[in-house]
């Protein structure tokens, strides 16, 4: 090759490499950007989750609020008038407050319920004492003093609240008690008994937050401090209900866009019936889904609010459409792969039109079925949507059974089912074929009348020897009776004529949109997220597992490639002491010789001792510190049964 | 009458204390008992203005330290005494205390009296004080204290300081029933005439005074109910003599009134069952059944191969059936091993002993063990036959069938 050659050859690949370099740049940038807007898209889902939360929560809590509201001015105007009767008032109203046990929710529902008090009344004061600061009764008034903004020389009483309210016209102070069945009961009636005393003076009113019952705090309290109490019930939505609110709002309302996979629908339900029963860490576990979603899934820009995702897809480069085209949905349902941003938005609106649409359907299945005797897909709205996630509804047996018990519905209910499915048509927004089916079998219901006969068409008289002779036999009889049902099966009246129309078109219609599974529509991986297993493992984290894998395989946390084993079963001598103490105690029985355990520990660790130099005193200290601490994690318990032997507990690892 | 051989001798030694014109010495203390209710605060406090003497009041139940006894103490002397000076400052011992009560009576030349409300709470709670206190007669000169010690408790079972002179002792009976029949009497108001509000008391206590004799609780009741007795009446669509048919109308309230009489609640939710996570009333259940269980029975009910039954009984006179006894301790060992057995699951994750842990702040189970005692505490079900039988029919877990007594 020639100077001039390479030279020439030099600058066009020199050429090319900037261009490369170029287009990397404005790949990076490009996905920088979209990054970017994923990451925006995850803030403003995730802000209006908190906000659909917020608002449910105090649309959930303004009848009670406003109940207890109205309580506590009775209970201040009367209180007031004995003050003025009266020298020594000593009744204390209580409100026990029914919050459950989702101790998560609490903070929001006692914030609401504390400024609602301060706003309706103008001179009074709200204090919130949880029951980690009720341990005595100085603390106690301590914290009640801090928060009245009272201030005190040494220890706080309620002589020091009433001294300081001396002066003036006392507020009312609203004291609000969460959690109060943690507090302990000797501090809990005390404080009552005092509060109740000082009523003279001041004007308190107690509010408990409990997440079991009144007859629980009834049972608590002493009759001393009980009888004190004026104790009047009210209660709080349930958290199941709570649940089904915010899934009918948020994740279940035809407009949202991010979506669980029915899996991780399915756990997340599991972990809220069966665990926490707190509507506030679903709602963390949904917004850390989305997180992760918007996180890894390159395709999620799109995953916006309709007119955004639109918005964002008419600008699509080649890369993402690559990306886009290698969806799996998208790959088993198209001839052809999407070539343009312009493809991309009539799939998208394609999508979007489609998943309203099968929402509504799924909120109608639901209306119909609450008319049949049986609720079919179970009796629940978030059943049926799960259904819908994984399943081909229109397949299942359960969709065969809804048309038929449909296609017999009685007079009264089907007119019912038209009317409300007309209404809630009305509502939704756009679904033509529904809506006019709806609308053409209401029209008849309403013009025509339904309770006229059809002509039938003459049954003919079977002509066969057979046939007309009588039957011998039961079988025979049933045989000629079904085939005369057969010849029968056409509408009797114009009823029967109008409901077997719309059972037939709905059929078509529900065939249109449930013959496929939600979550295996094409597009649905933008919008679905599946990734049950890591949600499950970063939201419920297993501790003992981890603690498990810690102890069996160190190298997978201090990264020592000493500690490195080949097999997890395995041992050797660099490994920590517990983790050695630990292998052993897994291949020993329920009762364990402490002496034989030490013996194999020592046996194993000898090589280290030799060449550290470690005396036998301190290589048994180290085993018992380790048993010690295999003790603490509860896996092992002192016995009494045989001497110089530990016992394995029941729920060991 | 009782009330009035105990309010006349009270007002003697107080009289003869005071007034006299060459005055004997006060009494160190005198102890004034009797039950809640019964009127020793009020009956103390009309004496007290009636003969006209410096009072100070302590609240006994607000102590719950020594230093604060003494600031109250002093606080209540210098209020009762209308003295002008600065109060000083008191420090954590009872020197300082009496120091400061000695210069006040100093300068005011009368007999003080100090009423400690809730006596017993201090003589249990705050034996230091107490100790000094009942001694004052050292420390204060000229006798011109007198502590007024109002307590719910009978003076025998209270720990009074030995070394202490004994202090004039008074109880108070309780009100007999005309007695509180009179004073309810009081409560009428101006529209509701005489023979409707008599016809109401009778009705009052015939019903809730067998249940209850404390007049708080009857004056409660009173408010509460005579609207609602006294509405036929001023509808007009009953005479207000007619008891009989007045009564009739009543009856229901009052028996769902009674029922919730210590409550003091008017709503009563009869079929309602706590609101708690899954395995939470799985928890709850396993708990009761390790409560009301022997250990020996749980292989036959929770193994899936318990073998053979023995057929053999001994006879060891009659056995003692367990809910009659009370909940038996367990171990969570036992707990952990029943619940994994009916729910037939393996989820040891820490969020099942974290539930275990919520049910234990809310009392339906209780650590049976010492707080000391982190790695094998004894529980104890805390939950009644009846709420388990509601958690576990919400379940669809047929209890009676795990229950060893249950016949």
């Amino acid at each position: 090759m020639t100077f001039d050659k390479y030279s020439a050859t030099l600058t066009i690949s020199k050429k090319n490499r900037r261009r490369g370099f170029e287009k990397q740049v404005a790949t990076i940038s490009d996905m920088a950007i979209r990054q970017k807007e994923r990451f925006e898209a995850f803030v403003e889902f995730s802000e209006n989750v908190d906000e659909k939360l917020r608002r449910l929560h105090l649309d959930m809590t303004e009848r009670v609020f406003n109940e207890i509201i109205d309580y506590i001015t009775d209970v201040d105007s009367l209180l007031e008038a004995e003050r003025m009767l009266e020298e020594n008032v000593r009744l204390l109203p209580v409100i026990c407050f029914n919050t459950g046990i989702n101790l998560a929710d609490h903070k929001a529902t006692f914030e609401i319920l504390g400024g609602k008090i301060e706003k309706t009344f103008e001179h009074c004061r709200v204090c919130r004492l949880s029951a980690n600061k009720l341990s005595t009764l100085k603390a106690t008034f301590t914290n009640m003093c801090n928060q009245l903004g009272v201030s005190f020389s040494v220890d706080a009483t309620i002589s020091t609240i009433e001294q300081h309210f001396a002066s003036e016209e006392p507020p009312l102070i609203a004291v609000i008690l969460e959690n109060c069945e943690s507090i302990d009961i000797r501090i809990f009636s005390k404080f009552l008994e005092i509060v109740a005393n000082s009523q003279s003076a001041l004007k308190i009113i107690v509010i408990l937050g409990i997440a079991t019952d009144t007859e629980m705090i009834k049972d608590l309290i002493p009759y001393e401090a009980l009888s004190l109490c004026d104790i009047r019930q009210f209660r709080c939505m349930a958290a199941t209900h709570y649940l089904q609110e915010f899934l009918d709002e948020e994740v279940m309302h035809p407009d949202s866009y991010f979506q669980l996979s029915g899996r991780c629908f399915e756990w997340s339900l599991i972990e809220f019936l069966s665990h926490d029963f707190s509507v506030a860490n679903y709602a963390a576990k949904l917004k850390f889904a989305a997180l992760t979603h918007y996180a890894n899934n390159a395709c999620s820009f799109a995953c916006q609010p309709r007119e955004k995702a639109l918005q964002a897809a008419k600008t699509v480069g080649k890369r993402e459409l690559t990306c886009i085209n290698s969806l799996p949905s998208v790959k088993n349902s198209r001839k052809e792969s999407i070539s343009s941003p312009a493809e991309l938005v009539v799939a998208l609106e394609e999508y979007f039109e489609d998943e309203r649409k099968t929402r509504i359907l799924l909120k109608c299945l639901l209306l119909v079925q609450s008319f049949m005797i049986e609720a079919v897909f179970g009796a629940r709205s978030r059943q049926v949507y799960m259904r819908s996630l994984c399943e081909a509804l229109y397949k299942s047996n359960e969709y065969r059974k809804f048309i038929t018990y449909y296609g017999v519905l009685d007079k009264n209910s089907f007119i019912a089912t038209i009317k409300k499915m007309s209404a809630l048509l009305e509502e939704s927004g756009e679904f033509e074929v529904l809506k006019s089916a709806v609308e053409h079998a209401n029209e008849r219901l309403q013009t025509e009348d339904i309770d006229k006969l059809i002509e039938e068409p003459d049954l003919k008289e079977p002509d066969t020897k057979r046939a007309k002779r009588a039957p011998k036999n039961a079988f025979e009889l049933q045989k000629q009776l079904k085939s005369m049902t057969l010849q029968n099966k056409g509408p009797k009246s114009v009823f029967q004529e109008i409901r077997k129309d719309f059972c037939e078109k709905f059929d078509k219609i529900a065939q249109k949109f449930l013959i496929e599974a939600r979550q295996d529509k094409p597009l649905a991986e933008i919008f679905f997220f599946y990734k049950q297993k890591m949600i499950d493992v970063k939201m419920v984290p297993p501790i003992v597992d981890n603690i498990e894998r810690s102890l069996k395989n160190p190298f997978l946390y201090t990264k020592d490639e000493k500690m490195a084993l080949t097999n997890a079963d395995c041992t050797n001598e660099n490994l920590p002491p517990v983790c050695v103490a630990f292998k052993l105690f897994t291949q020993m029985g329920s009762m364990v010789n402490v002496a034989d355990w030490l013996d194999s520990c020592t046996c194993i660790l000898e090589n280290r001792k030799h060449k550290n130099k470690i005396k036998r005193e301190d290589m048994e200290a180290t085993f018992f510190q380790s048993v010690s601490d295999l003790q603490f994690l509860g896996l092992l318990k002192p016995t009494q049964r045989k001497t110089d032997h530990v016992q394995k507990v029941t729920w060991a690892l | 009458m009782n009330r009035v051989k105990c309010k006349e001798g009270i007002e003697a030694i107080l009289k003869l204390s005071s007034c006299g014109i060459v005055p004997p010495p006060l009494p160190p203390a005198i102890y004034v008992s009797g039950s809640a209710g019964c009127g020793k605060t009020f009956l103390l406090k009309q004496i007290l203005a009636e003969i006209g003497v410096d009072v100070a009041f302590v609240k006994a139940n607000e102590i719950y330290s020594p230093r604060l006894f003494y600031e109250a103490f002093v606080h209540g002397i210098h209020q009762a005494t209308g003295s002008s000076a600065k109060l000083p400052v008191i420090g954590d011992n009872p020197a300082s205390m009496f120091y400061a009560v000695e210069e006040l009576l100093a300068a005011h030349h009368r007999p003080v009296f100090v009423m400690i409300e809730r006596a017993d709470l201090f003589l249990k709670n705050q034996q230091d004080a107490s100790t000094a206190l009942t001694q004052h007669e050292k420390f204060v000169k000229d006798h011109r204290l007198c502590v007024i010690f109002e307590s719910r408790v009978a003076f025998h079972s209270v720990i009074y300081p030995k070394s202490s002179v004994t202090p004039v002792i008074f109880a108070v009976p309780e009100y007999s029933q005309q007695e509180v029949e009179t004073i309810l009497r009081k409560e009428r108001p101006a529209d509701i005439s005489d023979v409707l509000f008599h016809n109401f008391i009778q009705a009052i206590m015939g019903y809730f005074y067998l249940s209850t004799h404390d007049l708080r609780l009857l004056k409660y009741v009173v408010k509460e109910q005579l609207p609602v007795y006294a509405q036929p009446v001023l509808d007009g669509s009953v005479s207000e003599t007619s008891a009989i048919l007045l009564w009739r109308k009543i009856e229901p309230i009052f028996r769902a009134a009674r029922a919730s009489l210590f409550l003091k609640s008017s709503e009563e939710e009869e079929n309602r069952i706590i609101d708690l996570p899954f395995f939470s009333k799985h928890l709850l259940i396993a708990s009761y059944l390790a409560s009301f269980n022997p250990p020996k029975t749980d292989k036959r009910y929770f193994l899936k191969n318990a073998g053979k039954l023995k057929k053999k009984r001994s006879f060891r006179g009659p056995e003692v059936k367990q809910r009659l006894i009370g909940p038996l301790q367990f171990s969570m060992d036992r707990l952990i091993a029943i619940f994994e057995s009916i729910t037939e699951t393996e989820d040891r994750s820490i969020s099942i002993l974290s539930q275990l842990r919520t049910l234990v702040r809310l009392k339906l189970i209780t650590i049976a063990s010492s707080d000391t005692q982190i790695l094998q505490p004894k529980l104890k079900c805390n939950c009644s036959e009846d709420f388990i039988t509601k958690i576990a029919h919400s379940v669809r877990f047929e209890l009676a069938s795990y229950l060893f007594d249950n016949v």
